[in-house]
């Protein structure tokens, strides 16, 4: 007689459909392993590091007008909560366009007396949470009625009276007849405002020679408009010399050989460090 | 074996430092700046001065204005040629003290308007009260010239700390037309010869 034995016995096959069992169980989750591991946890420590933009505003006092007020500012001005007009214009000190507002700057002349100085007050104001270096462009020119600039009209008829003692210097070598390039000494702190760079604004008494220019233009319409213009600059104080090259073009040198004393400053005070305790 | 093993990881090595070398070339930096900017502008005319005289004659003698016909502010005053054999001539501001001579004195001939006169206006009225002599020498008709001339305002610097003033500079004759005290009533002045009308 022949025995007959299984390729696999019953309890073999038993064995193995339960260790299938088992594993099926185990990849699908249903019984979730555990395992303890070796861990260390540390104190918690916090470091903040207050990170502000630079901001700058234009001031102007004109006419009869008591107080300068602000006449544009940027974004992070408004972010900080600072008050003031950002339509940008020059030479209207109160509300109203147009002659109207012209009269108020002008002391109720109608136009402007040649060789009378009128009051006009250009400031900056620093408009941020840290210090800065500023620059002051301010452009003066002819235009018509339309506001075309007439590029034959002597913009040196156009006289800006310079404020004494303001702390500003003044760069011949960057100055034509038409634009004025001031910098501002010293750091501007946070939220202060300089001294006024100009004061007055007047026509030469040679104004007179604009009626003949305008004829051999053949120019009719001798109604003319005087356009000042004014571009406040500000620059970190770190890394002075190489921030000021790069974004101006300007070496260092050349602005404190003007009598400015600009200087890289370090800055610590925008970070403090909390102790948690775990 | 050994040799090319260590040329190899010098080659990685080196080819490593190139690469970082490499990264910083051409790098650029940001520096925090910002600005603002704000223009404005005034009118201004060139336009040279014109005025316009008007007369009003009757029996008695003129009533004289002048209107600013251009578009500049401007300073006037008027002058009266006419022959003194002919007639007596008496001037004043007729009901105003705009009218007056400089320094009060009537010789120059010259009568000034102490206001700035704004393109488009007309002056108050100066009276001009012509009584005609008597006598076989004078000429039945005559003449009585009315000239005008206007300059644009221009300013005089004050002394020693003093303000400054408007003032008219009619070809070198600076005058400050502010204080010209007005002729209320009526003054006599001399007529002269005209040269060149």
């Amino acid at each position: 007689m022949n025995k007959t034995h299984a390729i696999i016995s019953s309890r073999t096959m038993i064995l193995l459909i339960g260790a299938v069992l088992l594993c099926a169980i185990g990849l699908t989750g249903a019984v979730g392993a555990t395992q303890a591991a070796l861990s260390f946890e540390s104190e918690q420590y916090q470091a903040r590091m207050a990170q502000t933009h630079l901001g700058v505003a234009l001031m102007e006092q004109s006419g009869s007008s008591d107080e300068a007020i602000v006449v544009n500012m940027g974004d992070e001005a408004k972010r900080l909560g600072f008050e003031g007009s950002t339509d940008g214009k020059l030479l209207q000190q109160v509300a109203g366009e147009g002659e109207d507002a012209a009269l108020l700057v002008l002391d109720g002349d109608k136009q402007m007396v040649p060789g009378k100085p009128y009051t006009e007050k250009i400031f900056a104001k620093n408009a941020s949470d840290m210090g800065e270096y500023v620059r002051l462009t301010i452009r003066k020119y002819w235009a018509d009625e339309s506001g075309n600039k007439i590029y034959n009209a002597n913009p040196a008829l156009i006289e800006l009276g310079l404020a004494e003692n303001s702390g500003w210097v003044k760069s011949d070598a960057e100055s034509t007849d038409e634009m004025l390039v001031f910098y501002y000494k010293d750091v501007l702190d946070a939220r202060a405002t300089t001294s006024a760079v100009i004061d007055t604004i007047k026509l030469s008494p040679a104004v007179t020679e604009m009626s003949d220019l305008l004829k051999s233009m053949n120019k009719d319409d001798a109604n003319l408009q005087i356009v000042l213009s004014a571009e406040v600059d500000a620059i970190q104080t770190n890394h002075i010399v190489d921030a000021v090259q790069s974004a101006w073009g300007v070496s260092l040198d050349s602005i404190n050989a003007l009598g400015a004393g600009w200087k890289d400053v370090k800055t610590t005070e925008s970070s403090s460090v909390e102790r948690k305790e775990a | 074996m050994k040799r090319s093993y260590l040329t190899k990881r010098f080659g990685l090595a080196a080819a490593a430092c190139a690469l970082c070398v490499a990264a910083g070339v051409g790098t650029t930096f940001a520096y925090y700046t910002d600005a603002t900017v704000a223009s404005g502008s005034l009118p201004y005319s060139a336009d040279k001065p014109t005025t316009e005289i008007t007369e009003v004659v009757d029996n008695a003698g003129k009533s004289i204005t002048l209107t600013n016909t251009s578009k500049a502010p401007s300073v006037v005053r008027v002058k009266l040629f006419f022959a003194d054999a002919n007639a007596d001539v008496v001037v004043y501001g007729q009901n105003n003290a705009n009218w007056g001579f400089e320094n009060n004195d009537p010789a120059t001939g010259w009568i000034y308007y102490n206001e700035v006169l704004q393109p488009g206006e007309t002056t108050s009225t100066l009276r001009a009260e012509i009584t005609a002599k008597q006598g076989d020498q004078v000429l039945k008709d005559f003449k009585v010239h009315v000239v005008a001339q206007c300059v644009p305002v221009s300013w005089q610097e004050g002394e020693d700390d003093q303000p400054g003033y408007e003032i008219g500079n009619f070809d070198g004759t600076i005058v400050n037309f502010k204080e010209i005290t007005g002729i209320t009533k009526g003054s006599a002045i001399s007529g002269q010869k005209p040269s060149g009308l």
